[in-house]
C-alpha cells in the first residue's frame, strides 16, 4: 500500500516537474518573442508616446504575436503549477490582455492619422478607451476612471480634515495665519550639513524600528546627496538604485533647490524613497532567488510607487512623525497627490480646462500655490503617472488586509508585497481574493 | 564656355573653403559635475574632474574606452573640472586629432591615448544635407543646407538664430524647434539653410562668439546669403529669410545687402532695445507672478541700470557699486561683448524695416514672455507705412518663445513642452501666398 502511494506520489511529481518545465519553456518563449518585437519603453510624456507608436505592418506583428499567445496560455494547463509559477501564469496573462488593448487602440489611431493631442487625451475622439488603458497601464490596477475620480474626492476630504485637526490641537483659528507661518524659514534648513545629519539620524530611527512592520533585512547603506542642477521643477527628491547611476551605490537625492530644503517634508520623503520604500524595494526585488524569465522584465509603476507612499502611513511605527509639523507635512503632501487624481481625471477624461483645474486646486490646496502651474503641466503631460501613487498605496493597502484575514500577520503580508515587487498589482489583490 | 569656368571656379572655391572646414568632435559622454557630495559617496582623493553618467555608442569615449563611473581628469595635459570646461576644450580640437587622457577608474588612475571621432552629420531618407562654408571677417563659417531630395532647384529660406552663442548644427538631438521647423519646411519644398553663428559649431573663428560685435556677426549672415546664391539648386530670386528673436533684428539688415524676398520674424524686437527691455521686464515680472507694484519698482530699477550700462559706459561691476541690483539685472549683457551690446542699443529697428521692400510675416507666440507682442505690431505698421500691404502679423497660440508648446507664461518659464509645428504651418501658408 505504502509503495503504492510512493508510485502515486512520484508520478504526480514528475507530472509537476514536467509542467514546471513546459511553463518555463512557455515563460522563455514569451520573454524571447516580445523582446524580438521591440516595444518601445513606456515614456512619462504621452506625447512621446504617441510618436514612438510603430507604424501599421509594425503593430500587426504585435498584434498576432499576442493573439497567438493567448491561445497558447489557453491551452495550458496551470492547475499543477506552483503557486507562484500560478501567479507568473496570471502576470503573463495580463500582459497579453493590456497589450492587446494597446495595439488595437494604436493601430486605430495609426489608421486615422496619427494625430497627436496637444493638451491631454481628451482631444482625441476615443479618449475614453485611450484614457482608461493610461490608467490601467500605470497603476496596472483595474479602476475605471469615475473610480478614480472619487476615490481622489474621498481622500482631499479626509486629508483636509486631517489638516485641519493639526492645524486646531496647534491654536491656529485663521487660516492665513498658520499658512504664512507654515512659509517662514522656520521651516526651511539652509545648511548642507545640517539636512544630511538630519537624514542620518532619521536613518538610523527608521532601521532601529523596521522590525516592527518588517522582516529582519540586511538593508546596505544608502548615499544621501543634493540633487545636482536642481530647478523650480524638481520634485522633493528621487531615489536612484546603483544600476541606474554613475554612482556606484545606492542614493537618495534631495532638492536644495535655491539652498534650502523643508522641514516637513524630511521624514515622509526618506520613508518613500529610501526605507521602508523604495530602497528596502529595491534590495529585496533583487535577493530573491526566483529565475522566472519573467522576473524583473516588466516595471509596474502602480506597485513601485504605491509601494513608497502606502509605507509613508507607517511614519509613527517607525519612530518619525512625532512632531506635529513633520506629520502635517507627510499630510500635505497628501493632499497633493489625492488632488491629482480628482485634477488628472478631470483634464483627460473630463475635459477640464487649465483654468478649471487651476480653480479645483486653490479651492483644495492652501498654501501651495507656488506648485500649482508645475504640478498641473506635469498632470498634463504625464496622463496616468500621477495615479500609480495613491491608487498604488490604496490597493496595496487592500492586498494587506486581504492577506491579514486570510492569517497572515503584517510582517508576511509586508514581505509577500516585497518579494513581489514586479508583479502587476491587480493580479497581487486577486491572489489575495482566491 | 568662358562663364561656365568661371562658375566652376567659383564653386570649387566654395567647395574648397568648405572642405577646410573640418567637423568638430564629439566626445561621446553625458558629464556630471564632482561636488564634495559626488566626492564623498565615491570615495575620491578630490572635487576635481567630471563623473561620466554615460558613454554614446560609436563615438570618441568609446573608441577611448570611457566607461560610466569614470572620472575624467584631463585631456591632453589639461584638467577638466566642468561639463562645460570639457566641452569647450574638445571644440579646440578637430575629428582625426589624437588626444591624451587621464581618468580615475575604480579609484586608481588611469592615462591613454586616442583620437577624437567626428561629430556625424544629420541623415533622413527624404532630405539631402550639405555642410558647406563661407569665409567672412570672422574666419570661416559653417552653413548646413537641408535640400528636398526630389528638387532639383527650390526657394531658400536661410535661418539667424537668437542672441545667445548656441550653434544651429546638433546632428544629435534633431527634436530641436530650428531643426524640426527647418525639416517641416524642407519636406514643404523649399532648401533650408542654418547661418551658424561665429565661434560656434564647426566654425573656425578669429575671435569666440561672446567677444564679437553685433556687425561682425552680421557680417557673417550678410556673406552666407552671398555664398548660398550661388549654389545650383538655389533659386537665387526666391530667398528668405527667418529671423528668430535677435535674428528677426538682423534680418531687415540683411536685407539692405541682399536682394531678400521675403522675412519671417519669430518672437522678435521692433522698438530701440531700452523700449524693448522695460517692456519685456513686466512680462517677466507677470510670468513669476510678481505684484504689480514689485513690476514697477522692478522696471524702474532695470532701466537705470540699463542707462548705467548704455549711457554711462559703465561695466556691469562699476553699476552694480551704484545700485546691488544692477549686478543681476545686466548680467545677461555679459552674454556678448560690450560692443555687440552697444550697437545693438545704437539701433533704430523700425529704421532698419523702413526700407525693406519685401513681404514681412510677424510672428509671436502667445505664451512668448521674453518678447513683446507690441514689437511685432511696430515692425507690422511700419512697413505697411512705407510699402502698404506688404506685412502680416500673426499670433501663434499656446506657443512660446521657443516655439515649443506652452498655455501660459508661466508654463513656458517653467516647464515649455515640445516643438509646436503649428510655426511651420503659419510659415509654409504665408511661403505660398508670397
Amino acid at each position: 500500500m505504502r509503495k503504492i502511494t510512493l508510485a502515486v506520489l512520484l508520478v504526480l511529481f514528475s507530472q509537476i516537474q514536467a509542467q514546471t518545465s513546459k511553463f518555463n519553456v512557455l515563460c522563455n518563449n514569451f520573454m524571447k518573442e516580445y523582446n524580438e518585437l521591440n516595444i518601445p519603453a513606456t515614456d512619462l510624456d504621452y506625447k512621446v508616446n504617441f510618436s514612438n507608436i510603430k507604424n501599421a505592418s509594425e503593430l500587426q506583428k504585435q498584434e498576432t504575436f499576442f493573439l497567438a499567445f493567448e491561445k497558447r496560455l489557453h491551452n495550458f494547463n496551470a492547475k499543477k503549477l506552483s503557486s507562484e509559477e500560478k501567479l507568473r501564469y496570471k502576470q503573463l496573462s495580463y500582459e497579453v490582455a493590456i497589450n492587446t488593448e494597446r495595439v488595437a487602440l494604436e493601430k486605430k489611431w495609426d489608421a486615422e492619422g496619427r494625430i497627436t493631442p496637444e493638451n491631454g487625451l481628451h482631444q482625441l475622439n476615443n479618449y475614453k478607451d485611450w484614457y482608461s488603458f493610461y490608467i490601467k497601464h500605470f497603476t496596472s490596477v483595474n479602476i475605471t476612471p469615475e473610480q478614480v475620480f472619487a476615490m481622489g474626492e474621498s481622500e482631499v476630504k479626509k486629508i483636509q480634515q486631517e489638516i485641519k485637526n493639526i492645524e486646531t490641537k496647534l491654536g491656529y483659528t485663521n487660516d492665513e495665519l498658520f499658512y504664512a507661518y507654515l512659509h517662514t524659514d522656520t521651516f526651511y534648513l539652509k545648511d548642507k550639513e545640517d539636512i544630511l545629519h538630519a537624514y542620518t539620524e532619521i536613518d538610523k530611527t527608521v532601521r532601529k524600528n523596521l522590525y516592527k512592520l518588517f522582516q529582519k533585512y540586511t538593508v546596505p547603506e544608502i548615499g544621501v546627496m543634493e540633487w545636482p542642477n536642481a530647478t523650480a521643477t524638481t520634485p522633493p527628491g528621487m531615489y536612484l538604485d546603483k544600476e541606474n547611476n554613475a554612482y556606484g551605490k545606492d542614493v537618495f537625492q534631495f532638492n536644495f533647490y535655491q539652498q534650502k530644503h523643508n522641514i516637513r517634508a524630511m521624514e515622509w520623503l526618506y520613508m518613500h524613497e529610501a526605507i521602508p520604500g523604495h530602497h528596502l524595494q529595491f534590495v529585496i526585488r533583487h535577493s530573491d532567488t526566483d529565475s522566472s524569465a519573467l522576473k524583473n522584465s516588466f516595471f509596474y509603476f502602480g506597485n513601485a510607487e504605491g509601494w513608497a507612499c502606502y509605507v509613508e502611513d507607517y511614519g509613527k511605527e517607525m519612530g518619525l512623525y512625532q512632531n506635529d509639523y513633520t506629520y502635517l507635512g507627510k499630510w500635505q503632501w497628501d493632499l497633493v497627490r489625492s488632488a491629482r487624481l480628482v485634477m488628472e481625471v478631470g483634464i483627460h477624461y473630463f475635459g477640464w480646462s487649465r483654468e478649471k483645474t487651476m480653480q479645483y486646486w486653490k479651492d483644495n490646496i492652501k498654501g501651495q500655490d507656488e506648485i500649482a502651474d508645475r504640478e498641473i503641466t506635469r498632470i498634463t503631460n504625464w496622463a496616468g503617472q500621477a495615479l500609480c501613487y495613491k491608487v498604488g498605496a490604496l490597493t496595496i493597502k487592500k492586498i494587506v488586509e486581504q492577506q491579514k484575514q486570510n492569517g497572515s500577520s503584517i510582517l508576511a503580508a509586508h514581505q509577500f508585497l516585497l518579494t513581489h515587487s514586479d508583479f502587476p498589482l491587480q493580479v497581487l489583490a486577486d491572489s489575495g481574493k482566491s | 564656355m568662358k562663364a561656365k569656368l568661371v562658375i566652376a571656379l567659383i564653386l570649387s572655391v566654395v567647395i574648397c573653403k568648405a572642405q577646410e572646414l573640418a567637423r568638430r568632435p564629439l566626445l561621446g559622454i553625458q558629464m556630471e559635475q564632482i561636488t564634495e557630495d559626488v566626492k564623498r559617496i565615491m570615495e575620491l582623493p578630490a572635487v576635481k574632474g567630471v563623473l561620466i553618467k554615460s558613454v554614446i555608442p560609436n563615438t570618441t569615449a568609446t573608441q577611448a574606452g570611457f566607461k560610466v563611473s569614470d572620472i575624467l581628469l584631463k585631456i591632453n595635459g589639461k584638467e577638466v573640472n566642468a561639463p562645460t570646461e570639457a566641452g569647450k576644450l574638445v571644440a579646440t580640437y578637430k575629428g582625426g586629432d589624437e588626444f591624451t587622457y587621464e581618468i580615475i577608474r575604480d579609484k586608481k588612475t588611469i592615462t591613454g591615448k586616442s583620437t577624437f571621432k567626428a561629430l556625424p552629420i544629420e541623415k533622413y531618407t527624404d532630405i539631402d544635407m550639405y555642410y558647406t562654408a563661407t569665409k567672412t571677417i570672422n574666419g570661416l563659417q559653417r552653413i548646413v543646407v537641408s535640400k528636398p531630395k526630389n528638387k532639383t532647384k527650390a526657394p531658400a529660406v536661410v535661418f539667424i538664430g537668437g542672441i545667445g552663442c548656441y550653434s544651429l548644427d546638433n546632428p544629435l538631438d534633431t527634436n530641436k524647434s530650428e531643426t524640426k521647423l527647418l525639416n517641416a519646411l524642407t519636406r514643404a519644398g523649399y532648401v533650408c539653410v542654418r547661418a551658424e553663428k561665429p565661434g560656434v559649431g564647426d566654425n573656425m573663428s578669429c575671435k569666440p562668439c561672446n567677444e564679437i560685435s553685433f556687425n561682425e556677426e552680421l557680417d557673417g549672415y550678410i556673406n552666407t546669403v552671398k555664398t548660398i546664391k550661388k549654389y545650383d539648386y538655389i533659386d537665387s530670386t526666391q530667398i528668405y529669410i527667418i529671423g528668430h528673436s535677435m535674428g528677426g533684428v538682423m534680418a531687415p539688415l540683411i536685407a539692405k545687402q541682399s536682394n531678400i524676398k521675403g522675412i519671417i520674424a519669430y518672437g522678435t524686437i521692433g522698438s530701440n532695445f531700452i523700449e524693448y527691455l522695460a517692456k519685456t521686464r513686466r512680462t517677466i515680472g507677470e510670468t513669476y507672478n510678481w505684484k504689480p507694484d514689485e513690476i514697477d519698482d522692478y522696471i524702474k530699477d532695470y532701466c537705470e541700470c540699463a542707462s548705467y550700462y548704455f549711457i554711462e559706459k559703465m561695466t556691469t561691476a562699476e553699476a552694480a557699486k551704484k545700485k546691488e541690483a544692477c549686478k543681476d539685472y545686466l548680467s545677461i549683457f555679459d552674454y556678448r561683448s560690450r560692443a555687440y551690446n552697444n550697437e545693438l542699443y545704437n539701433l533704430n529697428i523700425p529704421g532698419a524695416w523702413k526700407s525693406f521692400t519685401g513681404k514681412a510675416l510677424l510672428m509671436w507666440g502667445e505664451s512668448d514672455y521674453i518678447s513683446s507682442k507690441e514689437d511685432h505690431q511696430i515692425i507690422t505698421q511700419t512697413v505697411n507705412a512705407y510699402h502698404t500691404g506688404n506685412a502680416e502679423f500673426v499670433t501663434i497660440k499656446a506657443t512660446e518663445h521657443g516655439m515649443r508648446d506652452a498655455e501660459t507664461f508661466q508654463q513656458a518659464q517653467n516647464a515649455p513642452g515640445s516643438y509646436n509645428p503649428a510655426v511651420a504651418s503659419q510659415i509654409i501658408k504665408w511661403l505660398r501666398q508670397s
